[in-house]
């Protein structure tokens, strides 16, 4: 009975998986390349990739060093990254949701309105996504580099960051620093450019 | 009459309909959830390997914002248009932080006398490039697409910069 229970389970795995593969449009045997490929994009990944460890070693002894030179600045230092830290909290949570509904998400649809093949309307919701976003860049990377994964373009990601530079809970406050027309044209060309420059980042593959 | 018969209808407890909600929660229950939860568990995995860089950018920001003077900016510009738009850019590209630190500095600059241009290339570069967060971006998309990225970004800086100021003018503000 347990065996059965067990078969049928192994079937229905199957089943979900070759569904699956048929979703991104590939061939059986693309599709298990692609799937192994995913596997090891998420599975089979340390937790600190080696990159990081070097460069948390390197930013670790210059604040050592710096201990030694400037105690005060260096407590300074460290008092001012736990503050900004405690302040993206909830910008990375937001992200984990964003990550999790991309994870949702079928391949094939990502690809249709995001991939290289997209086009202009893929830029385009790139950049009003861009320009929506909220918080500091660097949480948003772990979900940019996600997207890619599933097949979003490069183009639609630097559209995406590019976008970022308007900032509309901000506009208020450059057009009092700036002037209105000054925030306008400067918002507008912004938003073109990073357009355009999608378009570029498309072209160089 | 007639309403009150469609009521009926509506609220009846029709086996059939039964039947379909019971499959429909069923059916959630065994495949929209667990592809929820494993959905939500892919993200966590990924938002902890990413917490690593994280940590660096923000130290990196710190030590910036800490330990480079933001009111001493003025001393860096005094040459050509060209020149200190370039210098705006670079300025713009290493500091770090919230925008609106970029406006304050940016407001002072142009109070004593940096061009248009050098600050208008300065706030652009503030939110395009940022050398602080290269480190997070390199590990995360590669390194050909942070650097062109980054790249493209100082240049197109550069460019608002010297576009706001010739064809628009000081008069803008």
């Amino acid at each position: 009975m347990k065996n059965e229970k067990n078969k049928e389970e192994w079937g229905s795995d199957r089943r979900d998986r070759s569904s699956r593969s048929g979703q991104s449009g590939q061939s059986g045997q693309s599709g298990q390349s692609g799937r192994e490929k995913g596997n090891k994009g998420t599975g089979k990944q340390p937790l600190v990739s080696p990159v990081s460890f070097i460069l948390i070693a390197v930013i670790l002894s210059v604040l050592v060093f710096l201990s030694f030179i400037d105690p005060k600045g260096t407590v300074q230092v460290l008092k001012m990254a736990g503050g900004l830290f405690l302040r993206i909290i909830p910008v990375l949570l937001v992200v984990v949701i964003f990550m999790a509904a991309a994870n949702l998400v079928p391949l094939s649809v990502l690809k249709k309105h995001l991939g290289s093949r997209s086009g202009t309307r893929g830029l385009m919701i790139a950049v009003f996504a861009g320009t929506l976003s909220h918080g500091p860049v660097h949480a948003w990377y772990p979900f940019l580099s996600d997207l890619r994964e599933k097949g979003v373009s490069n183009g639609k990601i630097a559209a995406f960051l590019y976008a970022r530079a308007v900032k509309i809970p901000l506009l208020a406050a450059m057009a009092f620093y700036f002037g209105i027309s000054f925030t306008i044209i400067f918002s507008g060309l912004i938003i073109l450019s990073s357009f355009f420059l999608g378009k570029l980042f498309e072209s160089l593959g | 009459m007639i309403e009150n018969t469609t009521c009926v209808r509506l609220f009846r407890a029709d086996p059939f309909t039964e039947t379909y909600n019971v499959r429909i929660l069923v059916y959630m229950k065994e495949n929209m959830i667990p592809k929820i939860l494993t959905a939500f568990k892919k993200a966590f995995r990924g938002m902890l390997r990413s917490l690593p860089l994280i940590v660096i950018v923000v130290l990196l920001i710190s030590l910036l914002k800490t330990f480079i003077a933001t009111d001493s900016l003025v001393r860096f510009f005094g040459y050509s248009i060209f020149i200190d738009t370039l210098l705006g850019a670079g300025l713009g590209s290493i500091l770090a932080g919230n925008s609106i630190n970029s406006y304050i500095i940016g407001s002072e600059l142009l109070s004593a006398g940096v061009p248009f241009a050098a600050v208008a290339s300065f706030l652009a570069a503030w939110v395009i490039v940022g050398i602080a967060q290269l480190p997070a971006e390199v590990a995360q998309l590669g390194i050909r697409f942070a650097l062109l990225r980054a790249a493209a970004g100082f240049f197109l800086s550069v460019g608002l910069g010297l576009l706001l100021y010739f064809f628009f003018g000081a008069g803008l503000l």
